[in-house]
């Protein structure tokens, strides 16, 4: 799983050898390994290729992106600070971190 | 408690998980999405392997023809690679590979795949030696399904 725009780090975890996040892209979150980049946590930009995140993204550059994207119409607003769940489609809905 | 969506993952992705970050960053430019539909074929008997896919979503049937009819030699799921053929030069698939749900693959071109192993041995041994163990399982399973399928049927109790 590749995605042109960079993702939000909202939760990590170790299983086994690995780092994991979940990772927002606009309105779906994805787990993402995070081993390539061990400076990144919760709250941090990476940018992803086939399901590892390769790069941080300076936050500034991130929403950048994502305004670009709102004014090619692919998302509705640009605002990435998901704190309450019900901002996403039930799709994409989760359970709050445990 | 860790979620199962990302135990799941860690399996999907083990043949590249398992890997040290040094070589994981020479193999990742390398690879691409593939998605499948159902019913989808792959590849094709006998065509040249163009691909090694991972399969990190839905079930793949590897098949055999014969006889005119598609046989299926063994159901390949998250975790499992398949077209390892596209290693070996010139080589050409032995089954055909058909997606039974949505399938999902990170898929290395043959030759790239092929000429970052000869440029960089240790990282080309890994890579086999993770690639060997998820066929040594392949052939396990192949071996106790034939088990299976010969084994005598167990004797009715007497009455």
């Amino acid at each position: 799983m590749s995605f042109t725009m960079p993702g939000k780090i909202l939760e990590e975890y170790t299983v086994r050898n690995n780092r994991l996040g979940l990772v927002q892209f606009g309105d779906t979150r994805r787990p993402i390994f995070l081993d390539l980049v061990p400076k990144a946590h919760i709250g941090d930009y990476v940018r992803v290729h086939v399901g590892f995140a390769t790069e941080c993204v300076p936050e500034e550059e991130a929403k950048r992106a994502y305004e670009q994207l709102v004014k090619e119409g692919h998302f509705k607003t640009a605002e990435l600070d998901l704190e309450a769940d019900e901002a996403l489609p039930d799709a994409t809905r989760r359970l709050k971190p445990r | 408690m860790i979620p199962e969506e990302f135990v799941e993952m860690t399996r999907a992705y083990r043949l590249l998980s398992e890997l040290d970050p040094s070589q994981l960053r020479k193999l990742l430019p390398l690879a691409q999405d593939k998605q499948f539909g159902v019913g989808q074929t792959i590849f094709k008997e006998g065509d040249k392997s163009s691909f090694l896919h991972l399969i990190v979503a839905g079930e793949v049937a590897l098949e055999m023809v014969a006889g005119g009819q598609n046989v299926r030699v063994q159901t390949l799921h998250p975790g499992d690679a398949m077209g390892w053929s596209a290693l070996n030069a010139d080589c050409h698939t032995h089954f055909q590979a058909r997606a039974l749900t949505p399938v999902s693959t990170v898929a290395f071109p043959s030759e790239r795949i092929r000429e970052a192993c000869d440029r960089d041995p240790a990282m080309g041994y890994a890579l086999m030696k993770r690639l060997l163990e998820l066929v040594t399982e392949r052939l396990d399973a192949t071996r106790m399904q034939v088990v299976n399928t010969h084994r005598e049927p167990e004797a009715a109790p007497r009455r």
